[in-house]
């Protein structure tokens, strides 16, 4: 294993007090109400008590309406291919170790077309966090259908309810290989909000949080009495999970003691139906880290590469060519 | 004669610094009874006819009104004042040199500076009045340090420079200039004002410049024919948001532009070009009189450039230049939006033709105004009011106009006899005001703060504006003097302060305002006076009217009849009394004033008939602003008089129902009573016991009754509230509030109701202003949260309309 070194940027990071202000950027164009302005709000608020240096940051991110997110980071950003948000992160954390990568997906990105690509990068478990915008349906091309809509549910596609049951995304990443970090959250309840993205940002390897995320728009229904009524919501708690301040633990009706360490009971209530678990599912710090071998090379400067070079290429000549 | 108006300036000073004297009054024996009697007979021929009595005395008086012997009742003097160009306003010298001494002298020096401070500055403002206008900004702050060291005096340590020299250069560091009390000053002021503003022109100017480019660029690839390369800047728009590429080149060129369309776009910058050019030279016009010009001398104060000197009709001579001023600035704004539509590449022929073939001034909208150049009139108030047709038809054509009409202190205290001709002059604010679309200030610069403060809101107001300015007379060096002759004007409601704004609030009683006037409530304002009797001194309350203002001008003095102090009869009433007392009880009263003489001694003067005239149309308009301005309304008096007493005879109707309720229950009670004593007492006496105290009956007399009785007798003493609080809950708060953890940045409630929240520094909201915004607004705000964290709180405008359901809207967030 290499030993990880923070100099694979020549150009010296100054010395700054970060606010909210250097990770903003324009003005965010989701429909009002859309939980995708608190979590927008929440990412910058870690960003700046982590103090990320704006210009080693990086927000990646697929096709939907989460995919704006980039847009609005005052950091550097990817607003990329459908489905292909992990590809890219992963490229630029495996190159570039000293970055601070954040995924940005949803449902449909991550769960339909971008599947294969959610499936591998939780196997490389490059160190990010990765965010899974999940309102159950297609918001920006106007109400289809998505892999976790609820069974029943009315859309374009399925004008007389959806036919086929819904994707559990915390139960499917908790099956994948090398998984090492399952959180779920919800975005109305901002203390809980930020307490998990902060303890995903400071994960070493992939941070999975799955955010329960209302659309106003077209989805009014889904989540609108659990989000009036915090009862429904189930924390799970525990010394090392996501812990808030007394006054905010107070709004759970129900808490539920969860060790993550213990992968078993965290599928067990992944499975929970009669309410939305929240907390920390699963978390294991040992696992590999595909990262830890991708800048190997980063240091050496150009003459060097081309002597490299030049030396592999001169294993292929003959001494007597003809 | 009287000491204020033919004063030198330590005789001022002299009234600035002995506050206290106090005024004598003095008792002589009376005289015969025939004598008396016809005195008597003499002064009502006098009141009537204004011929002095054989008994009148000849001594010099002055109206107390000018004496310093009121104590407190000189006004602050404010000046001179410091212009701060980097902040734009101008703050007061005084404070600024108590700062800096307290912070740079030694404590015993520094303290003695302070102690003279104002008679230094009494210096410095009489040093101002007399030099040259053109006396720059470092050779005043030169003349205030030699005064300051003068004052010193010679006694002082040698380092004096050192202390002083740290005051003079952080003084130099304002970069000034420091005004004086005088006539220039407010041509001074506005004529800062209007430099200041040539600031906020350049950034219109940026824009009409960024636009020629634009457009000049369209019209070079259009004769050179060939199409600009512009993939950089389609690449460069993929990745920002449109709104940041906007401006910064065209985005597709295509070739074959109609002519017409060329045409349009060459006769557009021709108008962006001139205007540029008309804009950088002289963006503000003023139109002046010549008499003015002269008698003020205010060439040097303007420059010539900008000022246009008419003969007389400067009205209308603005009218013409506005009429042609306007049609360019159309023609203006028309290129503006064609450069824009053409840069944008987003000109529609179908649409567009017609829009700009018929562009009219009504297509203007408010951000366009603003850059209309400022198109200013000095003028006398009399001139204006005599032509009152064409200054309505100015203010009320839509014209951009500024009018500042000046009123002097001669004009407005003429002789009695000459003065009903100029009455009219002192109206024409409230004339302006009736139009109800122009900005009007009358005031003066007696305070310069609101003053500035005028002129800053009327030079940034899209509409008309009236400045009705009340000016010492020109070439008068009497600062002090004429500074109390202003404040006077004001406190005798001559001449009083009024505002109307017609960007503040929505009614009329939000715009117009009168509070700016000494006890405006009041028909005069009262002032106290301790006067020295015999034997002790007393303090009496007594009400300056505008018969005190008259008496100011040296003819209208002489007229007065002084009043031998030994006639003491019941038939002489103040001035004010007179005039508030109903016709039939006027009939044998004379009205007097107080004037004191040369000893500070108090005499009372009768004023004659023919006063009465001029004084009651001063009261009967300062009335009729009162009611305008709702300070005090007497339909809203009668109102509420009216239902005082229909509450009260409800109230006494109930109370009677009461008594005769309680009365009846009060015998039933008693019977009941004793029915059951003679019970007990029966039983007892057949069980044998002795003990009759544990008989006792407690009395059970109906206690609420009473007790509401005693209730209603209370209220009915008080004034009945008109309505009813609302009865609060301990839990609701008075003002809205957020819980600013729970927000989820969701940007709903920023957006709609900006006045009230903002975010804090973790882009979660909380209340910034409660009182920023209707409750109305608040309440939806709180509807609309996803987060339910808004609390309305309580409605900070009791008048705001349907409080009550807005209430029960806002019941199930709080």
């Amino acid at each position: 294993m290499l030993v990880q070194t923070h100099e694979y940027c020549s150009v010296p990071s100054q010395d700054h007090d970060y606010g909210m202000e250097d990770y903003g950027k324009g003005v965010a164009r989701w429909c009002p109400g859309c939980g995708g302005h608190s979590i927008l709000t929440t990412v910058q608020r870690v960003c700046k008590d982590m103090q990320y240096e704006p210009e080693k940051t990086v927000v990646v991110s697929g096709i939907g309406c989460s995919g704006r997110f980039p847009h609005y980071m005052g950091t550097y950003g990817f607003h990329g291919l459908h489905g292909r948000a992990f590809p890219v992160a992963s490229g630029v954390k495996f190159r570039r170790p000293d970055l601070n990568v954040f995924v940005v997906t949803g449902d449909g990105d991550c769960c339909s077309i971008g599947a294969a690509h959610w499936v591998h990068a939780i196997r490389y478990n490059m160190k990010m966090v990765a965010l899974l915008f999940d309102n159950g349906i297609y918001g920006l091309t106007k109400k289809q259908t998505s892999p976790t809509s609820p069974l029943g549910t009315h859309s374009n596609t399925h004008p007389r309810g959806s036919v086929l049951p819904p994707i559990n995304p915390i139960q499917t990443t908790l099956g994948l290989a090398n998984v090492s970090f399952v959180a779920q959250t919800v975005d109305w309840n901002s203390a809980h909000l930020y307490a998990t993205i902060r303890k995903a940002a400071e994960h070493p390897g992939l941070a999975f949080v799955r955010i329960v995320q209302r659309c106003p728009a077209f989805m009014r229904d889904l989540y609108g009495d659990i989000a009036v009524n915090p009862k429904n919501l189930i924390l799970l708690s525990h010394e090392n999970g996501i812990n808030l301040k007394p006054k905010a633990r107070k709004a759970f009706g129900r808490v539920i003691e969860h060790d993550p360490s213990n992968i078993h009971k965290a599928r067990e209530h992944a499975e929970i139906n009669n309410g939305i678990p929240i907390g920390l599912l699963y978390q294991n710090t040992d696992n590999a880290r595909y990262d830890e071998y991708g800048a190997h090379n980063l240091g050496m400067g150009v003459e060097e590469k081309k002597q490299n070079l030049e030396s592999l290429l001169d294993q292929y000549t003959t001494s007597n060519s003809v | 004669m009287n000491k204020i108006n033919n004063s030198n300036t330590d005789q001022i000073l002299d009234c600035y610094a002995n506050r206290n004297v106090v005024v004598t009054r003095e008792q002589e024996p009376a005289p015969q009874n025939e004598e008396l009697k016809r005195y008597r007979d003499q002064l009502h021929k006098y009141f009537v006819q204004g011929v002095k009595t054989d008994f009148c005395q000849n001594i010099n008086v002055a109206p107390i009104l000018s004496a310093p012997c009121l104590r407190d009742m000189l006004p602050a003097m404010h000046y001179p004042v410091l212009f701060e160009p980097e902040k734009s306003n101008i703050c007061s010298l005084h404070e600024r040199l108590e700062v800096l001494i307290s912070n740079h002298c030694a404590s015993d020096i520094g303290r003695g500076l302070i102690e003279k401070l104002p008679s230094i500055l009494l210096s410095l403002q009489g040093k101002l009045q007399v030099a040259e206008p053109d006396l720059n900004y470092g050779s005043q702050v030169h003349e205030l340090m030699e005064l300051m060291g003068n004052a010193l005096g010679d006694d002082t340590p040698k380092d004096l420079q050192e202390h002083l020299d740290p005051i003079k250069q952080e003084l130099l560091s304002y970069k000034g200039p420091i005004m004086g009390f005088g006539a220039r000053t407010p041509f001074q002021l506005l004529n800062i004002h209007l430099k200041a503003r040539i600031a906020t022109f350049s950034e219109f100017i940026a824009l009409m410049q960024r636009k020629l480019s634009g457009l000049s660029e369209i019209v070079d690839l259009q004769d050179k024919g060939r199409e600009k390369d512009s993939t950089h800047f389609e690449f460069a728009r993929d990745l920002l948001s449109l709104d940041e590429v906007q401006d910064v080149a065209p985005r597709r060129v295509s070739s074959d532009l109609p002519k017409a369309r060329l045409k349009q776009i060459r006769d557009s910058i021709k108008v962006l070009s001139r205007a540029v050019k008309s804009y950088t030279e002289h963006p503000n016009k003023i139109f002046i009189t010549k008499k003015l010009l002269e008698s003020y001398d205010l060439k040097e104060v303007f420059g010539q450039a900008t000022i246009e000197v008419v003969e007389s009709d400067a009205i209308s001579h603005a009218k013409a230049y506005l009429e042609k001023e306007l049609s360019n600035f159309v023609a203006l704004i028309r290129a503006m939006r064609l450069a824009e539509l053409e840069i944008g590449q987003t000109y529609d022929e179908s649409l567009h033709d017609a829009y700009f073939a018929g562009f009219a001034p009504s297509y203007l909208n408010y951000g366009d105004i603003k850059y209309f150049p400022p198109v200013i009139i000095i003028d006398e108030s009399r001139n204006i009011a005599d032509q009152p047709k064409d200054f309505l038809s100015l203010l009320s054509d839509g014209a951009f106009v500024k009018v500042f009409a000046i009123n002097t202190l001669n004009d407005i205290n003429l002789p009695v006899a000459a003065s009903e001709l100029e009455e009219s002059s002192l109206e024409i604010a409230s004339l302006a005001i009736f139009r109800r679309n122009a900005y009007v200030y009358q005031g003066s610069i007696e305070d310069p703060y609101a003053f500035e403060n005028a002129l800053r809101h009327g030079l940034n107001a899209t509409a008309p504006v009236l400045w009705n300015v009340l000016l010492p007379d020109a070439g008068s060096e009497d600062g002090p003097g004429c500074h109390i002759r202003i404040h006077r004007a004001i406190e005798s409601r001559q001449f009083p302060r009024l505002t109307y704004d017609i960007e503040a609030g929505m009614d009329f009683g939000s715009h117009f305002n009168l509070e700016d006037n000494p006890q405006c409530e009041l028909l005069y304002p009262n002032q106290v006076l301790e006067i020295k009797i015999p034997g002790g001194k007393h303090t009496e309350q007594i009400s300056l009217s505008s018969a005190d203002y008259l008496a100011m001008e040296t003819r209208n003095l002489q007229a007065l009849e002084i009043i031998p102090d030994w006639y003491q009869k019941e038939n002489l009433v103040s001035v004010v009394d007179y005039l508030s007392a109903d016709p039939e009880s006027q009939i044998g009263k004379i009205p007097i004033i107080q004037v004191v003489d040369e000893d500070y001694k108090l005499h009372r003067a009768a004023i004659p008939a023919s006063w009465l005239q001029r004084i009651r149309s001063r009261l009967d308009y300062w009335r009729f602003l009162q009611e305008l301005g709702g300070v005090k309304s007497q339909h809203f008096e009668n109102k509420l008089s009216r239902s005082k007493a229909e509450w009260t005879q409800t109230k006494e109707v109930e109370l009677q129902e009461l008594e005769a309720r309680l009365s009846e229950e009060f015998e039933t009670q008693r019977s009941a009573d004793i029915e059951k004593a003679i019970h007990n007492i029966l039983f007892a006496l057949m069980e044998g016991k002795t003990d009759l105290a544990s008989l006792a009956i407690n009395s059970t007399a109906p206690a609420h009754v009473s007790v509401t009785l005693e209730a209603d007798k209370e209220s009915l003493e008080t004034v009945p509230a008109p309505e009813e609080t609302p009865k609060e809950e301990v839990s609701v708060s008075k003002v809205a509030w957020v819980e600013s953890d729970e927000c989820t940045s969701c940007n709903d409630c920023i957006n709609a109701v900006p006045n009230v929240f903002k975010y804090n520094s973790n882009k979660q909201a909380h209340v910034h202003n409660p009182k920023g915004d209707t409750y109305a607004k608040i309440v939806a705000a709180a509807e609309k949260c996803p987060a339910m964290c808004i609390h309305p709180g309580l409605p900070h405008d009791p008048n705001e309309p349907g409080l009550e359901k807005l209430l029960k809207r806002a019941e199930k967030y709080q």
